[in-house]
């Protein structure tokens, strides 16, 4: 019943998110075909690897858990809602809450990530000519690996911080994260910024498997982290 | 079966250097319904919430069914035992009545269909209304349904009544006596209502301070403490120092007003051997005990 909870709490974002995608899928698509076509494949791929990062790290930073506390399922809360203390008085443990409720989320991040992949491909005729359908799925499952990491900084932030601070805490640690990545020279297997950008299947026709293990490795100890604060934290 | 459900030994927190617990020594018998008493900021809240292992304390112990709260898997065992009402009663905004109920339901194996059912009727709840759209008394309504269905052996209520009408009052009290009777629950409940505590609870205990101030049977504690009234000669000097027992002396002119908590006969015969003219022993109201007990803490 923690998965259905977690449910009820996050389904009015994820069709907020799924609308939000939808429309603006849905009006480049539109746009895209009233227009001449783009057949400069450079420029094609390097605004996509620009533009689906920032939509998966919103996605990440709206769905990031708010730990183990009660999210309204609209709107943000300031401070601890009052039900968090029912939901401590069940016979459940802090870390069984956590994993719940950060799995449901992530799950549903990465649920968002596919729809959007998706939709991208059947709607934008453009991608067929610039990326093989292979290389667009491999595209894929890099960006959401490598945004699990992001995912998880929100879910740290949210043990801790605001719904409103966790979304903004978390569009800010990555954007600091992708200007290091574009600022610096970071080693390629941690650089999962460009691992999505210029490194990406897309452009180097090959799966940052070092990038994207790093990603995860950092999600586990993101989520270590987070499960340290939950269980020492009072409420 | 062991003697005290909970049981606290010095049990000390602090909120940034503020002393909230001070050396906080309970027992509640197993079995018996506890008013536990204080005003605010007085300590109750985070007595409960310590209990309910949501505080760690900062020093000494506390106890529920002879097991220490706080560690991990073992305090989720203890709230498997425990029916808990929180004093906001804040439920999941997402939720309806119908909703809430099957998500709590799923967690306890002893839940009782029957009381469920009973509730749903007398406090007439809409099962498929959003807990939003529920007034507050509602709310406590519901959550009252919540905490006393799940068969629970102790039922932990924070202002149970708070934001109920006189007549829900009165179902509610009926119900948690009836519940204590019937499955030998035991009831530990905060209140700032005297009278409500008066009426059902068997044992007491006073917060003040972060201190447990007095603690026992309720009708012990009732038929040891008096209110004794004298009324002493001009010539008459007042004692600088009473029989053990005293707990609070009020003079007016030529009129001393005592609050004893035990010892009443040797006080009226210490009054009486200092000339005291009238010399009257009252009991005295629950009420009268608490602000006696917390004025002059």
């Amino acid at each position: 019943m923690l998965w259905y909870k977690a449910w009820l709490e996050t389904r009015i974002r994820v069709a907020f998110l799924i609308g939000f995608l939808a429309l603006v899928i849905g009006l480049s698509g539109w746009a895209g075909r009233a227009g001449p076509a783009s057949h400069h494949t450079t420029g094609v791929l390097t605004s996509l690897t620009t533009q689906v990062p920032l939509v998966v790290i919103i996605v990440c930073a709206v769905l990031g858990a708010a730990g183990i506390a009660t999210q309204p399922s609209f709107g943000v809360t300031k401070g601890l809602h009052g039900s968090t203390l029912f939901t401590l008085s069940l016979p459940v443990s802090r870390a069984r809450l956590l994993i719940t409720r950060a799995a449901i989320g992530w799950f549903e991040a990465m649920g968002i990530v596919a729809l959007l992949f998706c939709g991208m491909w059947w709607i934008f005729p453009t991608l067929k000519l610039v990326a093989a359908p292979v290389t667009w799925m491999q595209y894929g499952l890099t960006t959401a690996v490598c945004a699990s990491a992001i995912y998880f900084v929100a879910v740290l932030l949210g043990s801790f911080l605001d719904d409103q601070w966790r979304t903004w805490g978390t569009m800010l640690v990555s954007g600091a994260l992708a200007g290091a990545s574009v600022r610096f020279r970071l080693p390629a297997d941690v650089d999962i910024f460009r691992a999505m950008t210029k490194s990406s299947p897309l452009f180097a026709h090959t799966i940052p498997w070092g990038p994207m293990g790093f990603s995860l490795l950092l999600a586990v100890i993101l989520f270590l982290v987070t499960l340290m604060i939950v269980q020492r934290r009072e409420y | 079966m062991m003697d005290f459900i909970i049981e606290t030994n010095q049990l000390c927190k602090s909120y940034g250097g503020r002393a909230a617990l001070h050396g906080l020594d309970m027992q509640v018998p197993t079995g018996s319904i506890f008013g536990f008493l204080g005003r605010n900021g007085a300590g109750k809240t985070t007595t409960i919430k310590t209990l309910m292992g949501l505080l760690r304390s900062d020093s000494g112990s506390a106890h529920v069914f002879g097991q220490a709260v706080g560690d991990g898997d073992r305090s989720a065992e203890i709230r498997r035992r425990i029916g808990f009402v929180t004093e906001d009663k804040e439920l999941y905004p997402y939720m309806t009545v119908e909703q809430i109920i099957r998500f709590t339901r799923s967690f306890f194996p002893h839940w009782r269909h029957d009381l469920e059912k009973r509730y749903m009727d007398m406090f007439e709840l809409p099962p498929h209304r959003n807990i939003t759209q529920l007034s507050k008394g509602m709310r406590s309504k519901l959550m009252l349904l919540l905490a006393m269905s799940r068969g629970a052996e102790l039922l932990i209520l924070d202002e149970p009544t708070d934001g109920l009408d006189p007549a829900a009052i009165e179902d509610i009290l009926r119900e948690i006596v009836a519940i204590a009777a019937s499955t030998e629950t035991t009831i530990f409940f905060s209140s700032h209502q005297l009278s409500e505590v008066e009426h059902i609870a068997d044992h007491i205990g006073i917060i003040d301070g972060g201190k447990m101030i007095a603690a026992g049977c309720l009708d012990d504690m009732k038929a040891s403490y008096r209110r004794i009234e004298v009324v002493l000669p001009d010539a008459a000097e007042i004692p600088a120092r009473w029989v053990e027992g005293v707990q609070t002396v009020k003079t007016d002119g030529r009129m001393i007003s005592l609050l004893a908590s035990h010892n009443a006969e040797e006080i009226a015969e210490q009054a009486r051997s200092i000339g005291g003219t009238t010399v009257e022993s009252f009991p005295v109201t629950l009420k009268e005990i608490f602000l006696e007990q917390v004025r002059y803490n």
